[in-house]
């Protein structure tokens, strides 16, 4: 594992990301603007979820709100791994960035429940938990 | 539907005043942004590097002083760039003075380095501060 963190963060885009003035930024920029476009969207249709807006349609909102959260997740995504490959070591090992992918990781799975299955309180009241966890701990990583 | 052309001029009126004021807050905002987490004053530290990274998402530097290890935070690439600093010129063992704002926090051995010096040759990371 360490290897690959190794080689991730030597790699050409490592140092790019590290070095170039404006790469960084602006992927900075992407992985804000995709979390802004998953988080809006979940939050509003987790509300729905628990009885907010009872005369909308909640069809309608799915219509338009999970394909841009789903939008929002692949940038995220995408810049989060670029991000990553300035300080791959450091991130790995760190328990705040550790925390994050896993809330990560119970989001979509939760998700992919609620894809499957029906929206539930639970299903709603976890979706909520894990993305603003996530949100959370993303933004801290620079501060603790 | 645009509205009648006098509405239109009152509002572009009152918006400028609005968006003026905010403006104005701007600056000493800007003047304070990265400093917030710093005592007030000149604080001057003295050492050999342990290890220093430059670049993003910013840079930093481990520095023995007197058996103790502070952290230095520099700044993004094209700030050390601009003052001529380059990672070269930190390798492991060379004695540096950081001058800068030091951590509020007095547990915290942590410097925001401002002006650094090596070999006598000052790299200053901020020319428009203090």
């Amino acid at each position: 594992m360490e290897h690959l963190l190794l080689g991730l963060e030597q790699s050409a885009l490592g140092d790019a990301m590290r070095t170039w003035r404006w790469l960084y930024p602006i992927i900075n920029t992407a992985h804000i603007a995709g979390i802004a476009l998953l988080f809006g969207s979940i939050v509003s249709l987790d509300l729905r979820y628990l009885g907010l807006w009872k005369s909308v349609e909640t069809a309608a909102l799915v219509r338009v709100l999970v394909p841009v959260a789903v939008s929002g997740f692949v940038l995220a995504l995408l810049a989060g791994g670029l991000l990553f490959t300035t300080d791959a070591r450091k991130y790995a090992a760190l328990p705040l960035f550790q925390f994050k992918m896993a809330l990560i990781t119970l989001g979509v799975l939760n998700a992919v429940y609620l894809a499957r299955k029906r929206a539930t309180t639970w299903v709603a009241l976890i979706s909520l938990a894990t993305w603003t966890g996530a949100l959370i701990c993303g933004r801290f990583i620079g501060y603790l | 539907m645009l509205p009648a052309t006098r509405e239109i001029t009152m509002i572009n009126r009152r918006t400028l005043i609005v968006w003026g004021t905010s403006l104005a807050f701007v600056g000493p905002a800007m003047a304070h942004h990265g400093w917030r987490w710093t005592a007030d004053g000149n604080f001057e530290l003295t050492g050999v590097i342990k290890s220093a990274r430059l670049g993003n998402p910013h840079g930093v530097l481990e520095v023995d002083a007197d058996g103790e290890t502070w952290t230095v935070e520099a700044g993004q690439p094209w700030r050390h760039e601009r003052a001529g600093l380059d990672e070269k010129l930190l390798a492991p063992g060379t004695e540096v003075k950081i001058s800068g704002g030091r951590s509020a926090d007095t547990a915290e051995k942590r410097v925001k380095a401002e002006r650094i010096t090596i070999a006598g040759k000052l790299y200053d990371l901020y020319p428009n501060r203090d």
